[in-house]
């Protein structure tokens, strides 16, 4: 059984693209890659990296603007709590 | 709802995040096809920083992390050990 989990297939995917990259940057293929589309080739780890940091900002940046309080869920709590508290207390309950 | 300031910093990171994006996607990916004499080029720095700068970034990045996690640990392990004197 080949051990799958989501790291080996993102470093799968990695290790593809990279060889990929490594191909097109030394020249394995027969194919003419004119200087400037070399010059935009060379970056593309980087690119690829960048990519990633910005998705994660955005995630995180989204999820903290649509974040949601709930003071009603926070204020029914400490009723709740205040509650126990005195039924525990009239059950003889030292705090 | 999210309170005003999380709103800001959320919102201002997004922002962030696009501006690097568009920045160095220009920067990458359309400069080097645009004539070396046109105007955008005057707002980038030469492409061999577009490497060098990013990968600096990373470096003292993971320095900053290092760091941090060096400092906690040592903290912590300091803690530890008054915590055993006093026992």
């Amino acid at each position: 059984m080949v051990v799958c989990t989501k790291l080996v297939q993102w470093l799968a995917i990695a290790a593809f693209f990279m060889e990929l990259w490594y191909g097109l940057v030394v020249g394995w293929f027969p194919i003419n890659i004119s200087p400037q589309l070399y010059q935009v080739l060379l970056p593309m780890p980087l690119y690829a990296i960048m990519l990633l940091g910005c998705y994660s900002l955005i995630a995180v940046g989204y999820q903290l603007m649509t974040f949601s309080d709930c003071p009603e869920a926070a204020d029914e709590i400490k009723q709740e709590i205040q509650m126990a508290k005195r039924d525990l207390a009239s059950k003889g309950f030292k705090f | 709802m999210a309170t005003l300031s999380d709103r800001i910093f959320g919102g201002s990171l997004i922002l962030l995040a696009l501006a690097i994006f568009t920045y160095y996607t220009l920067w990458v990916v359309i400069l080097p096809f645009l004539d070396p004499d046109h105007f955008l080029h005057s707002f980038f720095l030469p492409p061999v920083y577009a490497i060098t700068l990013p990968l600096g970034g990373i470096a003292a990045l993971f320095v900053l992390v290092g760091v941090f996690v060096a400092t906690v640990m040592i903290k912590d392990r300091a803690k530890r050990k008054a915590k055993a004197k006093t026992k």
